[in-house]
This record gives structure tokens, sequence and C-alpha cells, in this order.
């Protein structure tokens, strides 16, 4: 594998870690919304 | 300029160099970092066991012997807390670290130093969370579920354990996103999806999971924090809040909770059973889609922890089919285990004794889970000793003897030592007895009507706890010989290992020498279209 194949499959790990967390950060936001019932 | 991966590793993995504890607190390898998170939930069972043994010790008879009410209570609050968030969780993620790169022909995780972070944080955490116990007021004492209004009444602990629970959702958060990034992102060329280990599968759903409800926790802990410290009123009647409320957000976590701590069970039971029945597993692409369904029933399934909370019919009703039908997807897990036994050429190895007694134990935990999702009969059984038999079973000989059997099953990729057989089947039996000595009786006591977290109880409970009593102090001496067996093996064991050394496995952790060297899979490998040998 090169470099260069490595840097870009990190630069996608990045992109995905960070739409992760955007969903995270959704769900805990969420939690104060939950009105059950 | 090198042209290879190994030149990216130079840059962050030169830590590997250091020495001492520099060596580990910088450290960005994934074998490290899961060494790591395994020595650490290690040492959390341990701490959890001990309050365990306090609870068993003082339940032995009726009466108070050894300690007093409230710190009883904090026994079990803390054994929960710790046993769930400190030993099951990170010994799973532990795994992740060690054998997800390995397993999918990757050089590392994809985020190395958000790893080495989301380890570092939980020391911290249950550093925070242990030393309550010196608090004025004592450690948190309102059960691992923090129920408001009870729990508001915590005294200088309160802070301590939600800023602990904060960091420990964080770090399971951190650690869940790094799976999830490497597994989509850093597979061998060839390794599709639907080529991966079940175990791969399983922590790519269980990830998932995680990243929805840690969050939803996260949350609801903020929640009392303000309630209590900041004049709001979420869960107070008085303000115009309801503390219903809280449960339903807990649960809304809690439940799927329980399935991140069983879903890596599945996982490795799936890789073990195989492997030692000399057979690819029956129904690969029905266990992937098995997991997911599981994943998503939990979801929509919280509320049956609350039943006798007061809710609409229609509620109670809802909730009890959506809980029944996990019992579908399950099913088709069991059934497919059991056909990928069918005429296998079995071999009983102590990693596979531990998959098969968690096959037959944690379906007793299933059994008696269906029953409590009978909303008319958990009118009885609810708050009972049924629960803790119900939920023990489910965690012990379920979510722990995966993780005991994981272990033995991947010690010699990670030692390079073959595990000594003879010392491994005295821990098994010893354990698989004594598990059941000490929880099997817990159903009775709970149809019984002997209610969960007292510390005294009437004389016509006494011949079953003593029991449960007993058989709790030997589940927990047959553990030392577990750490016995695992220093024994690092120590040299049973000899040296092959970097295959069972001839029923194939995945692509067994493709590298044992011991796994500090850096696998450079070089990634190629999988081809029709090599089908790379998962059980």
């Amino acid at each position: 594998m090169t470099n260069e194949d490595m840097k870009s499959k990190r630069k996608a790990a990045v992109r995905t870690a960070i739409i992760l967390a955007l969903i995270a950060l959704a769900f805990f936001a969420g939690s104060f919304f939950f009105l059950p019932g | 300029m090198s042209t290879t991966a190994e030149a990216i590793h130079d840059h962050h993995d030169d830590h590997h160099e250091l020495t001492g504890f520099k060596r580990w607190l910088f450290t960005t390898n994934h074998k490290d970092i899961g060494t790591m998170y395994l020595i650490f939930s290690l040492v959390m069972f341990f701490t959890g066991g001990a309050m365990a043994m306090v609870i068993r010790a003082e339940l032995f008879q009726p009466g108070l012997q050894f300690v007093d009410p409230g710190f009883f209570n904090s026994m079990t609050t803390m054994h929960a807390l710790i046993m769930v968030f400190g030993a099951v969780m990170p010994a799973w993620v532990g795994f992740a670290n060690w054998m997800v790169p390995l397993m999918i022909g990757a050089p590392d995780m994809a985020l190395p130093r958000m790893n080495n972070w989301s380890f570092w944080i939980l020391p911290i955490a249950f550093g925070l969370l242990l030393s309550t116990l010196f608090l004025p007021g004592g450690a948190p004492a309102a059960g691992w579920t923090l129920y408001p209004p009870l729990v508001l009444q915590t005294g200088e602990a309160f802070p301590f354990a939600i800023f602990s629970v904060h960091l420990m959702g964080l770090s399971s958060i951190m650690g869940s996103i790094n799976v999830i990034a490497t597994i989509l992102n850093m597979r061998a060329p060839g390794m599709t999806l639907l080529k991966m280990p079940i175990f791969v599968w399983s922590w790519l759903i269980t990830a998932y999971l995680l990243i929805a409800v840690m969050p939803v926790l996260a949350g609801a802990v903020t929640m009392l924090l303000t309630d209590k410290y900041f004049g709001t009123t979420f869960f107070s009647a008085a303000g115009g809040g309801d503390p219903v409320l809280f449960q339903h957000i807990f649960w809304f976590f809690g439940h799927p909770e329980v399935y991140i701590m069983i879903l890596p069970a599945f996982g490795v039971v799936s890789e073990i059973l195989p492997t030692f029945a000399r057979k690819r597993l029956f129904g690969y692409e029905a266990m992937v889609y098995a997991i997911a369904a599981i994943a998503f029933l939990s979801f929509i399934v919280w509320a049956h922890h609350m039943f006798t909370v007061g809710m609409p019919f229609s509620g109670e009703v809802f909730f009890m089919f959506t809980t029944m039908l996990i019992a579908v997807p399950t099913g088709v897990k069991v059934f497919n285990w059991t056909a990928t036994m069918w005429k296998g050429s079995m071999t009983f190895e102590t990693a596979n004794l531990f998959a098969l007694a968690f096959l037959f134990l944690f379906t007793i935990g299933g059994f008696s889970g269906l029953m409590l999702a009978i909303a008319p009969a958990d009118f009885q059984y609810h708050d009972t000793y049924f629960v803790v038999a119900h939920f023990h079973y489910v965690l012990v000989p379920g979510a722990v003897f995966a993780l005991m059997a994981a272990t033995y099953y991947w010690l010699p990729k990670w030692t390079g030592n073959m595990v000594n057989e003879t010392l491994g089947k005295w821990h098994f039996w010893l354990s698989a007895i004594s598990v059941n000595v000490l929880f099997f009786p817990q159903h009775f006591l709970g149809l019984a009507g002997m209610p969960r977290r007292i510390p005294d109880y009437g004389t016509q409970f006494a011949d079953f706890n003593m029991w449960s009593s007993i058989g709790g102090f030997a589940f927990g001496l047959s553990q030392l010989m577990f750490v016995y067996v695992i220093i024994h093996t690092v120590k040299g064991g049973a000899g040296k290992a092959a970097a295959a050394p069972y001839e029923g496995s194939h995945g692509l952790e067994w493709r590298v020498p044992s011991p796994a060297p500090h850096h696998t899979w450079e070089e990634p490998p190629v999988i081809a279209e029709d090599d089908h040998r790379v998962h059980s």
C-alpha cells in the first residue's frame, strides 16, 4: 500500500468520524426533547 | 521518503521505542491499546466482584451482619456501574482493538491517537467513581439506573458520579466512532462487507448502537445534574416535570445497552463454534441480519422495564409484543449455532466449552426474559430476585463466559503460547458449576417474592440465599484461576503456538504469526473474489 493510499484512507476515516460525532451530538440534543406520552 | 505504509507508522508508532510507563501512556498501537483495555477490564472485574462478595456475604443469612443498609445499597449500585461500564464494555472494546484490524487486514485502527484517548479517559472516570466511596455521604446508592428523585438525595458523591458517567460515555463514543471508521474505511482489498468475520459484523452494529444511545444517557444525567444544582425541574413534578420521564430516557439507553454487551458475544461464539466443529458457520448471512434485527428491535422495547410504572394499555401491549419479537432473530441465531455443530467433528477445548456453556446458559436467561416480557406476569416478577436471576444469566454465563471463551480462543495469537487445557478446563468446570449454584436459586427467591436491593429478608428465603452465596464465593474464587491461566500462558503455557493453531480456523488473524507482531498487515492481504474462507 502506498503512502498516498494510506493517506486517502485516513482522510475518509476522519470524514466518517466527523459524521458519526454529529450523529452522537444529535442524539444528545434529542434526549432533551424526549416527551413520550 | 518511503512509499509504504511504514512511513505513516513511523510518525505515530515510534512510541513503541519508549520504555516503561511512557510506552503505554503514549502508545497508538491497536494491540497495545487492546491489551490495556483488557487488563483494565480484568481489574474492574475483580473490583466489581469484590463488591458482589460483600453483597453475598451480607445476604448469606437473614439479619444485618456486616454492613449497614446504606453501604449495602452503595455496593449494589457501584457493583453494577463497574461491571457494566468498567468490566464488560471495555473488555469488548479491548477485543475490538486487538482483533478487528487483524481480521479485516488493516494495519491499525483508523484513528490511532483518538484510540489512545478513548482508553486513558477510562481510568480517570473510574478513579472518580471509586473515589466516591470515601466522600461524605458515601458512594451513590440509588441503583445503577439512577432514578430520581432518590438519586438526587446522593451526597457529595453526586457530581463525581455524574461526571464519571459522562467520561465513560465519551470514551465509549470515541471508541465506537473508531471501530466504525476502521471497518468502513480500512478493510483489505477484496474484503467486502459480506465477507467480514461475524465478530467484526457484530462490532460494527454494536458501535452504531453505542453512538445512538450513550449520548442519550449523557443527556439524562446532565438533566439530573441541572435539576440538582441549577434549579431546573426536568424530573420534578413540583416544577412541572416528571420523574417517569427519566425512566423513559434511561431505558431508551438502557435496553440497547444490554445488546451492546451481548452482540459482540454473539460474534465471538459465531467464530469459536465453527472452529471447533470444523465446519463453516451455518447461515452466515442470516446471522448478520439477525444481529441487525436484534439491534433495531432494541430501540423499540425500552418500556418493558417500566410496565408497573403505569402506561396506557396500548403501550403495554406494544412493548410486550416488540419484546417478544426479539425471540425471533435470537432463535435464528441459536438454531444456526446448533446447525453449525450438527454432524461436525467437535472437540472440546476450553474456548469451545465456554462457548457451549454460553449457548445453554444464555438461552436460560433469554427464556426468563420472555417470561418477564409478558406484561401481566411482570407485575408479579417486577423488582424481585427473578429479575436479578434473569439479567445475571444473560450477563455472566452470557457475556462474561463469551469474554472468557474469546480470551482462551485468541490467547495463542496474543502470546504465541498455547493454553494449558487441563488448567483451562478446571477453570471452566468450577465456573460453570458455581455460576449456576449462584444464580439459579435466585429464580426461586424471586418467584417466592423476595425483593431486589435489600440487605435483610424474611427467614423463608434463607436456604436459597445461603446456596446463592456459596455459589458466589466459589465463582469469585474460581476466577483467580482465570488470572493464573493467563499468566501461565504468557510465561510459556503449553508450548509455542503456530500461526493457525486450530485446524478449523480460517480468518485473516490466523494468517499472521503467533504472537502477532507489533505491526501487522502493513501490506494488506488481497482477498480473491472466490476466497470465502476469511470468515468462519
